[in-house]
């Protein structure tokens, strides 16, 4: 039997709360309220946390896309290396690691600009 | 016509009065700093000759001259701080010597440094390289970028992890450190004893011994492409793993 991960629900939810908002054009509703219990629902909020946190982004920063893909980045690694580490500063300083190593490709840099797109698209058609 | 006369000097002369001298040095061995201050800037000029005639018998091109000046300067205000006229040798003499051992060390440490980045930067290029090939094989972006990041990640923690058991440093004196990281570090040092014999020696060999693909391909006999398979398998079954020790901790 395979069973879905962390880091599926939290994408599976990003793509759901992204097809949402195209198709209908408004806010997403909250997610979490009838996800279940215990661990499944709290990955389920924190994965609409992301796209929340995303929408709170100044639209004006230059910056926002880097931090877009920063916010997925540790929900994707909160929930597969556990939330625990989010009360660790050591956490925070491998996610900046994460993240300069994978600019640093250009062939990650373009998937990763294909994705923040992704992530923002919903947000500039409000 | 009137010839303009020349700017004032503002630099301090290359050689002090030879009064003044005995009386600086005296003055500073009392703990005079601006004594002290003004000895180091008379002998400036000389540790920049020092460091030019070092310079000019490099071996190693990469390194430039305002960093054999910058030791050389170091080498001058250690100079400064210990010579004891008493004695009755020369500054300069005792000097040359600190300077050229002071340039000697700061460059032996820079060139270490420096291939400690390389060898660094090579590693993580190889494990980036790696981690991409979770790119393009279909399937959801952002699934396959989450894929790449907790390779990365799970790197990046291992290497971690070996640095604090070669160093035996004890993460939680750290002043900003806290306990989840090096518990996260604590866990995938015991799952690497549980991985296979081959992945188990592929991420010792990269992670704990810094040692890149090709040349783990070497000392296992298979090529660089497989050493790159076995590191992505051995990931994806810490990453299994760590699954099913959070289950456990869970249901617990």
């Amino acid at each position: 039997m395979t069973t879905i991960g962390p880091v599926q629900q939290i994408v599976a939810t990003i793509r759901a709360e992204m097809g949402a908002r195209i198709a209908a054009g408004v806010a997403p509703k909250r997610a979490g309220t009838s996800a279940g219990t215990g661990t499944a629902a709290a990955r389920k909020r924190s994965s609409a946390l992301v796209a929340e946190r995303v929408r709170a982004l100044d639209p004006l920063d230059p910056d926002r896309g880097r931090k877009a893909f920063r916010i997925f980045l540790e929900s994707v690694l909160l929930a597969e290396l556990g939330e625990e580490l989010i009360n660790d500063p050591a956490f925070y300083t491998m996610v900046d690691q994460v993240q300069r190593t994978m600019e640093a490709s250009p062939e990650i840099e373009a998937a990763m600009a294909t994705a923040v797109a992704r992530l923002l698209e919903p947000a500039r058609s409000r | 016509m009137e010839r303009a006369s020349p700017a004032p000097r503002t630099r301090t002369p290359l050689l002090l009065p030879t009064l003044e001298e005995p009386a600086l040095w005296a003055a500073a061995r009392c703990g005079d700093a601006a004594a002290r201050s003004r000895l180091i800037e008379t002998y400036i000029p000389f540790a920049r000759i020092m460091a030019a005639k070092l310079y000019a018998a490099r071996i190693d091109y990469d390194i430039e001259f305002d960093d054999y000046v910058q030791y050389a300067t170091v080498g001058l205000i250690e100079s400064v701080d210990r010579f004891d006229p008493t004695y009755g040798n020369l500054f300069k003499t005792f000097a040359a010597h600190r300077i050229q051992g002071a340039v000697a060390n700061g460059l032996e440490q820079l060139s270490e440094k420096r291939v400690q980045v390389a060898t660094r930067r090579r590693l993580l290029a190889e494990r980036r390289d790696c981690a991409a090939a979770a790119l393009g094989g279909g399937g959801d972006l952002f699934q396959q970028l989450a894929d790449v990041a907790l390779s990365l990640a799970l790197g990046f923690t291992l290497e971690d992890a070996a640095a604090t058991l070669q160093a035996g440093a004890d993460t939680l004196t750290h002043p900003y450190g806290a306990l989840e990281m090096a518990q996260l570090r604590g866990r995938l040092q015991a799952l690497v004893a549980g991985l296979p014999q081959r992945e188990r020696l592929v991420i010792k060999s990269h992670y704990l011994n810094h040692l890149p693909f090709n040349q783990i391909a070497d000392s296992m006999g298979i090529t660089k492409g497989r050493v790159s398979q076995i590191h992505r398998s051995a990931l994806e079954q810490l990453r299994k793993s760590m699954h099913a020790m959070r289950a456990c901790d869970l249901a617990w």
